[in-house]
C-alpha cells in the first residue's frame, strides 16, 4: 500500500457510502466506489472488496435500499438509494465526524 | 431500534443465504467487468487491464466470506455443524453409540414409566378448581382398626351429629359437604336394565368442589330434605350410554331401583367422586331431618370440607379438633384417648401411605438415572482418551477450546436424545407391564399412561441427561485440548476413571433389588465396550506435537525427489484421524 495514502479509516466507509448515494442518486457499486475514488483523488487508498460487505451491511441497518436496475452499458446491476432513516443516519454521523475531526486538529494545534 | 432491525434482517438473511451469495457473486463480476472495461480505455492490454481490475478490488473470497459471516447467526450455524459432525461420529463407532444409548435409554425408560406410573398420586393436580384446598375431614378410631373403611381408617360421623355441628360450616371452612355412601343400584328399565353405582351426596356437593353440571340443573337444598321427591343427576357416560348424548334427556325419568326418577342434569365429562373412582348416577342423599325414632341410631358418612385459601389442614385440624371429639362422644361414652381428629388434604385421603411409598420408587429410579449417567459418561470419557489426537488436530487446525468443548458436549446431547426416543418405546413397556400387574394399593395405576405430560417430562429428563453426561466431558476438552500439552496429556485421567466405575459398582450393591440387577447389566457391556484396559488404535511411541503436525502439512510443498518424512512422523502416519 502505498505510504502517502491514508487506509479508510474503521467505521468512516459507512459515512463514505451514505453521503455518496444521498448526493448521487441511486448507484450500483462500482460506481460508488468510483466516485469515492474520485473525490479522494490521492488521499485515499481503498480495496474495493470492503465496499460490497459494507453495502450489505447499511442495508440491513435500514438505511440503504436496493434493487435490481439496467447499467448505462446495458448490463444488470444492484443499485442503492438512501432512505430516509439514512438521511437521519448520515446527519448523526457527520455531526459525530465533525466534532472528532475539530478536536483532533484542536489537539494537534495545541503547543503544549 | 437499528440493532434490533439489524437482527431480523440477520434471521431473515438466514434463510436466503443462497440468494444474497450469488448476488454478491453477480455484483463483483460487473465490478470486475466495469473496472476491465475502464482499465482497457486506459490502454492497457485486456488480460493486464482484467489482472488490474482483480488486484484492485482485492480478496473476493474474504469479500464472500465476510458476506456469509454477516448473514449467519453463527451459533445456529455451528450448532447444526456440530450435529452433522456428531451425529456421523456416532455412526462411525455403532457399538460405543449403541451401548451408551441403550444404557441411557433404561435409565430414562425407567424414570419416565415410573413417573407416569406415580403421577397421580404425587404431582398431578386434582380434577377440581383449587383442589389443594379441599380436605376429608374425620377421625381415626381404633376400634375400627386401620382397616376401617376400605383400608383408609377414616370416618365416621353420626347424622344428627353432623347436622348439629357442621351446618353451618365452622371456620376456617367455607364449605362443608358429605358423601353418605355409594351403593350399587339398578337401573330397571325394560329396555337394558344395568347396574350401576349410585351416590348419595348432600346438595352442597358440586358447590364446595365447584364443579358444575355439563347440562340441566345442580340439586337444590329442597331438593336433599327427607322425603322430598327423587331426582338424579347422571354421569356423562351414563348420558351417553342410555341417552345417545340428547340434550333433551333433561326432564326425563329414570327406572332406578324400581322408582321413577327425574333426570335434572349430566355431570361434566370424566368427572371423579372425592374417593377418586366413579359413579353413574348422584342423588341428594336426604337423610335430614332425621326422624326422632332413628336419633340413636348412626350412619357411616364422609365429611369433605373446602378450605379458606391460606389456611393448612394441620390448622384447620387444630380448629375442628374439639367438634370432632364431641361428635366422638355421640359414639362411645368411655375415655377418648385414642380417637385422634384428623383433617387431611384430600390427596392424603386418595392415596393414603402410598405417597410415601411412590417417594422411595421414584428416589429408586432416580438412582437407577443416576448411575446410568455416570457410566456413559465414564463411556465418553474412555472415547475422549483415544480421540485426544482427533482433538489436537482440530485444534491445530484452528478450532478454538470452546468449539471443542461444544462438540463434545453435542455429541452427548445426541446420545440422550436418541436415548430418550428409545426411552420412551423402553416406558411404554414397562408402564404396560405395570398396569398388567396393577397392584390395587397404588391409586389410579391401571390409568397411568404415555399422554403429553409425561413425553414433556420425558424430554426434560432426557435434557438433564444429555446435560450431565455432557458437561464434565466437555470441561475435560476445555481443558487439555490444547496441542502444546502434547498427545501425552490424557484427557481424563485413567485413575479418576477407574474410581468412577467401582464407586457405582458399590452403588449397585447397595441399590435393592431388581434395581441392582438392571444397573449391573447397564454396566458390564458398557467397560467392554469402551475398552477400558485396551490402548487407543492408534498409537505412537514419540508424542506428536504442534510443529510436527504443522511440518507435515508444509511437506506438500517440498519437491518430491528430496522429500523424506521426518522420523517423528513416521508414527503419525499410520493413525487415523476419525
Amino acid at each position: 500500500m502505498d505510504k502517502d495514502k491514508a487506509a479508510i479509516l474503521q467505521g468512516t466507509l459507512d459515512l463514505l457510502v451514505l453521503k455518496t448515494v444521498e448526493t448521487m442518486g441511486p448507484l450500483h457499486g462500482w460506481a460508488i466506489a468510483k466516485r469515492i475514488e474520485q473525490i479522494a483523488e490521492d488521499l485515499l487508498e481503498m480495496k474495493y472488496g470492503t465496499l460490497y460487505p459494507a453495502l450489505m451491511r447499511l442495508e440491513q441497518s435500514g438505511w440503504i435500499s436496493s434493487e435490481w436496475g439496467t447499467s448505462d452499458n446495458n448490463r444488470r446491476a444492484r443499485f442503492y438509494s438512501i432512505t430516509r432513516q439514512g438521511r437521519k443516519q448520515l446527519a448523526l454521523e457527520a455531526k459525530g465526524w465533525a466534532q472528532m475531526s475539530a478536536f483532533i486538529t484542536r489537539m494537534l494545534g495545541s503547543t503544549r | 431500534m437499528a440493532t434490533l432491525r439489524s437482527l431480523t434482517a440477520r434471521f431473515s438473511a438466514l434463510f436466503r443465504r443462497r440468494e444474497l451469495h450469488d448476488r454478491v457473486g453477480e455484483e463483483l463480476q460487473f465490478h470486475i467487468r466495469m473496472q476491465t472495461e475502464e482499465n482497457i480505455r486506459r490502454g492497457l492490454a485486456p488480460p493486464d487491464a482484467q489482472a488490474a481490475a482483480h488486484r484492485k478490488l482485492g480478496n473476493t473470497t474474504q469479500v464472500r466470506e465476510e458476506v456469509h459471516r454477516m448473514n449467519t447467526i453463527e451459533f445456529l450455524d455451528e450448532t447444526a455443524r456440530n450435529f452433522r459432525l456428531s451425529f456421523r461420529t456416532l455412526c462411525k463407532n455403532p457399538g460405543f453409540a449403541l451401548t451408551a444409548v441403550l444404557v441411557l435409554a433404561l435409565g430414562l425408560g425407567a424414570s419416565t414409566a415410573m413417573f407416569s406410573a406415580l403421577d397421580r398420586i404425587l404431582f398431578r393436580p386434582l380434577p377440581y378448581p383449587d383442589g389443594d384446598r379441599l380436605v376429608q375431614i374425620g377421625m381415626t378410631v381404633p376400634d375400627f382398626g386401620p382397616s376401617a373403611n376400605g383400608g383408609r381408617g377414616d370416618v365416621v360421623f353420626t347424622d344428627h351429629a353432623y347436622l348439629a355441628r357442621w351446618i353451618p360450616p365452622p371456620e376456617p371452612f367455607v364449605s362443608v359437604t358429605i358423601v353418605s355412601r355409594t351403593p350399587d343400584c339398578d337401573i330397571t328399565e325394560e329396555q337394558r336394565p344395568e347396574r350401576v353405582k349410585c351416590a348419595y351426596v348432600s346438595d352442597n356437593f358440586l358447590e364446595t368442589f365447584r364443579v358444575h353440571v355439563a347440562l340441566g340443573r345442580d340439586f337444590m337444598p329442597e331438593d336433599d330434605v327427607r322425603g322430598a321427591p327423587p331426582v338424579a343427576i347422571i354421569s356423562h357416560g351414563l348420558w351417553l350410554r342410555r341417552f345417545g348424548g340428547d340434550p333433551d334427556a333433561v326432564g326425563r325419568t329414570l327406572n332406578i331401583g324400581g322408582v321413577p326418577v327425574p333426570v335434572i342434569g349430566v355431570m361434566p365429562p370424566h368427572f371423579e367422586t372425592p374417593r377418586g373412582d366413579s359413579a353413574d348416577i348422584w342423588r341428594p342423599s336426604q337423610i335430614f331431618p332425621i326422624p326422632p325414632e332413628f336419633a340413636t341410631m348412626s350412619t357411616f358418612i364422609t365429611i369433605f370440607g373446602r378450605l379458606k385459601p391460606g389456611v393448612t389442614p394441620q390448622q384447620a385440624e387444630v380448629a375442628v379438633a374439639p367438634l370432632i371429639l364431641e361428635d366422638a362422644r355421640l359414639l362411645r361414652r368411655g375415655p377418648l384417648d385414642d380417637y385422634r381428629p384428623r383433617v387431611r388434604s384430600l390427596r392424603d385421603y386418595q392415596v393414603g401411605d402410598a405417597s410415601r411409598a411412590a417417594w422411595l420408587l421414584l428416589g429408586a429410579v432416580a438412582g437407577l438415572l443416576l448411575i446410568a449417567c455416570v457410566n456413559v459418561t465414564n463411556l465418553i470419557l474412555a472415547r475422549l482418551a483415544a480421540r485426544e489426537r482427533e482433538f489436537a488436530v482440530r485444534a491445530a487446525l484452528g478450532a478454538c477450546r470452546w468449539r471443542l468443548a461444544r462438540l463434545a458436549l453435542m455429541e452427548s446431547l445426541l446420545l440422550s436424545a436418541a436415548a430418550g426416543a428409545l426411552g420412551l418405546a423402553i416406558a411404554a413397556g414397562l408402564l404396560r407391564l405395570f398396569v398388567s400387574l396393577a397392584p390395587s394399593s397404588i391409586f389410579k395405576l391401571n390409568e397411568a399412561s404415555l399422554d403429553l405430560r409425561v413425553f414433556a417430562v420425558a424430554a426434560i429428563l432426557s435434557a438433564i441427561a444429555g446435560a450431565a453426561i455432557g458437561i464434565w466431558p466437555a470441561i475435560s476438552v476445555l481443558r487439555t485440548a490444547t496441542l502444546q500439552h502434547g498427545a501425552r496429556v490424557t484427557v481424563a485421567r485413567p485413575r479418576l476413571r477407574f474410581a468412577l466405575v467401582t464407586r457405582s459398582d458399590r452403588a449397585d450393591r447397595r441399590d435393592a433389588g431388581q434395581f441392582g440387577a438392571v444397573a449391573a447389566l447397564a454396566m458390564e457391556p458398557g467397560q467392554r465396550a469402551a475398552g477400558f484396559s485396551k490402548r487407543p488404535r492408534c498409537h505412537d511411541e514419540r508424542d506428536v506435537d504442534g510443529r510436527a503436525l504443522y511440518a507435515k502439512s508444509r511437506t506438500a510443498r517440498i519437491p518430491r525427489s528430496t522429500a523424506r518424512p521426518h522420523p517423528s512422523l513416521t508414527g503419525y502416519r499410520r493413525c487415523h484421524v476419525e
